[in-house]
């Protein structure tokens, strides 16, 4: 060292300094003011997001606002024109929609279209299907029954009213392919039905009922108990055979409502 | 003092003065780093991290919002659906209202069809000077943007002057009279409303028949309008339940 000179002293001292003040800049500030950085904008990002709230809480009650209003318009139209099948509940829906299908709508379009004395019905017998068998087949959100054509004899008058009076049965009607033929008095209107039926309900709460695997005789024996009302379906054999034990199970497992053993809506 | 002692204790001093200037480099810069960067750094950190879980909980309130505003979708589409459809049902009678109205008195019409944005007609005039007429007033319906008339008769006309419609005797056998089949386009196509999601257990059935009857559609003498004029509002107009008060006549028929 005493070979070193004071300037050379200084030198080494002001290199040394540089080095770990450079260092220590670049190996510690820096990085702990960049992190600050950091810090700092997502504090004021996440602050201004947080000052939102106020804003997203009356967003908030204008769409619960909103959505209550877009039920109660739906729930206009549900009561006037849909049936009341609960899809939330596997069994009775399915009853619901056999009920609709077989013994509701059908005489009801019947009878609403001969109750239009102002036409003549040429054409005008309505067919529905047979509901599904399965009753884990009945739980679709809108059914679309195609019960048939209609050909109608009148005044030009008196059949666009005839078609326009669809618009008030009580199921949701379409009208479709509209012609007119002939000439009046005696025009000949020809058209179209298809009904939708909306169904209500959340139907991932509805239970899966079990069908017997191979089983046919005994769904064969329900489906005919069903349909045909009259006890076949407590009596069936096939419903003894194959379908009892299923459907024993799913009533306990499902919670299927009261009185579901006695036959779909009253097979008496 | 030797020179030299004083020297070295110059250099001594130096060296002393030198080190601690770098110790007190070192130590600045960790007194800065340790005694307000990480504090603030820190600080920070717990500030962001506060004005984070406030964030997060506006956020869950958007998410709810959200998921709240996509409840309502399906229930507009569904009460749209229902007003296409009733708006449908009442659509066609308007539109067959509107081309009795703006039929010439003296065409007589067999049929009438509406598919898509296509309507079909087959009429029965009694001349060529009629032809016109009727073009013309068929043209001012407003549900009509373009009018197609074809079957005119050439010369000679060998048909003109038996022909009623086809299949059928003259209307008039004193009438030279010519069937005309009518095309026209519309404004406002035809179009059956669909469910919303396109959804729907299909229940099929049904009979079919319904275009069974077509051979009277085509055969038949005529419609015979009631004459007088035809009545309401336009259908271009579009209002789904506004139909026209309706027609006068009997049957569709219209203006001079």
């Amino acid at each position: 060292m005493s070979k070193l000179t004071r300037p050379q002293i200084f030198i080494i001292g002001g290199v040394t300094a540089l080095v770990f003040g450079l260092g220590g800049y670049f190996g510690l500030i820096d990085p702990a003011l960049k992190q600050l950085d950091t810090e700092r904008t997502r504090r004021d990002t996440r602050r201004t997001k947080a000052e939102e709230r106020s804003t997203a809480e009356r967003k908030k009650k204008d769409a619960n606002k909103q959505v209550a209003q877009a039920k109660a318009d739906w729930n206009v139209y549900e009561r006037r024109y849909m049936p009341d099948i609960d899809v939330s509940n596997t069994y009775s829906a399915w009853q619901d929609l056999i009920n609709e299908q077989v013994r509701v709508l059908g005489p009801k379009m019947q009878k609403f279209l001969d109750s239009d004395k102002s036409v003549t019905k040429l054409q005008g017998s309505f067919a529905l299907p047979a509901a599904p068998s399965d009753p884990n087949a009945s739980l679709n959100e809108l059914y679309v029954f195609t019960p048939g054509g209609v050909q109608v004899q009148g005044t030009f008058k008196n059949i666009l009213s005839h078609v326009e009076r669809w618009n008030r049965f009580d199921r949701l009607v379409l009208v479709s392919g509209l012609t007119l033929s002939g000439n009046s008095p005696n025009l000949v209107g020809q058209y179209n039905l298809q009904v939708f039926e909306y169904t209500h309900g959340d139907r991932t709460k509805a239970v899966a009922i079990p069908q017997a695997s191979g089983g046919a005789g005994g769904a064969g024996g329900f489906g005919g108990g069903m349909m045909g009302g009259s006890g076949s379906m407590m009596g069936g054999a096939g419903m003894r055979g194959g379908g009892g034990p299923q459907m024993g199970a799913a009533m306990s497992g499902g919670g299927a409502p009261a009185g579901g053993g006695n036959g779909v809506k009253g097979g008496d | 003092m030797p020179a030299y002692i004083a020297e070295q204790r110059k250099t001594k001093a130096a060296v002393v003065g030198t080190v601690a200037g770098v110790v007190a480099v070192i130590g600045g810069l960790l007194g800065y780093q340790f005694g307000y960067l990480v504090p603030s750094v820190n600080t920070m950190i717990e500030e962001a991290n506060a004005a984070d879980s406030d964030a997060k909980a506006v956020e869950a309130i958007e998410a709810e919002t959200t998921s709240t505003l996509a409840l309502i979708k399906p229930l507009q589409d569904k009460v749209n659906f229902v007003k296409s459809v009733q708006f449908h049902n009442v659509l066609v009678p308007q539109i067959y209202r509107n081309v009795a109205k703006y039929t010439y008195r003296k065409v007589e019409y067999s049929s009438m069809a509406v598919n898509g944005d296509s309507l079909s007609i087959n009429a029965y005039v009694q001349n060529l000077s009629d032809v016109g007429k009727f073009y013309l007033t068929l043209f001012a319906n407003p549900d009509v943007k373009s009018v197609s008339i074809s079957a005119l008769p050439g010369w000679p006309n060998a048909s003109s002057q038996t022909v009623g419609l086809p299949g059928e005797a003259p209307l008039d056998p004193n009438a030279n009279g010519f069937p005309l089949q009518v095309s026209a386009n519309l404004v406002l196509p035809v179009i059956a409303p669909a469910p919303p999601g396109g959804g729907g257990a299909a229940a099929g059935g049904g009979f079919g028949g319904m275009m069974g009857g077509s051979g009277s559609m085509m055969g038949g003498p005529g419609m015979r309008g009631g004459g007088g004029p035809m009545m309401g509002a336009p259908m271009a107009g579009g209002g789904g339940g506004g139909a026209a008060a309706g027609s006068k006549g009997s049957g569709p028929q219209a203006v001079d």
